[in-house]
């Protein structure tokens, strides 16, 4: 439990001051635990940099899996909704480990979010082959899409509504499966 | 102090904005980074908010000029070539202010909404203007064509190869003319 929470507020300080803005003082500060507690549990600041990004990894991963694979609508539209559907809930709950990922430039962030993409990008090719699409792009067009909905909806500051972004996204999108 | 010295600071403050965020940055690594002394830097900039909002507001300016010339520019009467050539356009200016918009997009400080509206309205009427379709969201397809094209240019500046950077850029453009010319 206590590597628990001092994970929980790592990810947290992490994704609001970077990898260098972050001390690991701070983060035992923030955790209600002494920095002796967390270098033992830890080792050094980088070590729990990578933990933290594992873990996050491997959990978000897994639950892309399983929206990938509940997702069992044979129309095109129905399909996208789900899918991104499934994303912009997935983006919402793991929003700070997200964040990192796009403003650490590492080994770990950039192989993250080459799975992501590759993830996504086979699931729709098989479910419905086209060679006329990109799907890489396509699987990344929605992860950026999707990325500024909750940037925008968590900074509460909106200027497009974003359920009805989301709809029209996919009206865009369905075309794309449709046409052979 | 010269105009050249404080355009330098201000270069090197972006890149370090962008690299470790508002946070992470520290007036030490900038006044490193742009070859001056932290004294010089504070003598000019008072404080690293005051760097900052300076910073952002120099490329919010440079990037608006870019996007009116590209708005400007695009005249071809085919619709096809007309979609092409805006993508590739925006894709040029994203990647050339490439840690300006990466800051816009991941920073909060300095509000950088009414900038994003400009741009991704600006970009929607443009290309409405010039498509002339009913059904579709062009907000929408504004803002894809934005969040897409800072994508790219995330990958390609995260050191992947260049080949890839034109690759998808070509299966984006692909891909949407395919959602816009199809809908009816």
């Amino acid at each position: 439990m206590t590597e628990k929470k001092i994970l929980d507020t790592a990810l947290t300080v992490f994704a609001k001051y970077g990898y260098y803005g972050a001390t690991t003082r701070f983060i035992a500060d923030e955790s209600g635990f002494s920095e002796v507690t967390l270098f033992r549990k830890f080792k050094t600041k980088k070590n729990l940099f990578y933990t933290i990004l594992s873990k996050n990894q491997d959990k978000m991963l897994g639950e892309l899996d399983e929206i990938l694979a509940n997702n069992e609508f044979e129309n095109p539209r129905d399909f996208l909704k789900a899918l991104m559907d499934g994303v912009v809930d997935l983006t919402d709950k793991y929003f700070d480990f997200i964040r990192i990922l796009l403003n650490e430039n590492c080994e770990i962030s950039k192989k993250a979010l080459d799975t992501f993409v590759d993830k996504i990008s086979h699931y729709i090719e098989k479910r419905f082959p086209n060679s006329k699409i990109d799907y890489d792009v396509l699987a990344l067009t929605i992860l950026s899409f999707t990325y500024f909905i909750i940037f925008d909806k968590i900074h509460g500051r909106t200027f497009i509504d974003h359920t009805n972004a989301v709809e029209e996204f996919i009206n865009q999108y369905a075309v794309l499966f449709s046409d052979k | 102090m010269t105009d050249e010295t404080i355009q330098k600071i201000i270069d090197a403050a972006l890149k370090v904005f962008g690299e470790k965020g508002y946070k992470g940055a520290t007036t030490r690594i900038i006044a490193e980074k742009a070859g001056f002394s932290e004294l010089t830097l504070f003598r000019k900039f008072k404080t690293k908010e005051n760097l900052f909002d300076v910073a952002l507001t120099q490329n919010i300016i440079k990037f608006k000029d870019e996007f009116q010339s590209i708005m400007l520019e695009d005249k071809s009467e085919n619709p096809d070539e007309f979609l092409k050539s805006i993508i590739i356009d925006m894709a040029g200016i994203i990647d050339d202010n490439f840690e300006f918009i990466h800051i816009i997009n991941n920073e909060m400080r300095g509000s950088p909404e009414p900038f994003k509206k400009e741009i991704i309205k600006g970009l929607s009427e443009h290309i409405k203007k010039n498509i002339q379709k009913d059904k579709i969201d062009y907000d929408t397809f504004a803002l894809t064509i934005f969040m897409v094209t800072y994508g790219l240019s995330l990958g390609k500046n995260r050191g992947e190869t260049f080949i890839n950077y034109e690759e998808n850029l070509d299966g984006f453009i692909n891909n949407s003319l395919h959602c816009i010319l199809s809908t009816n």
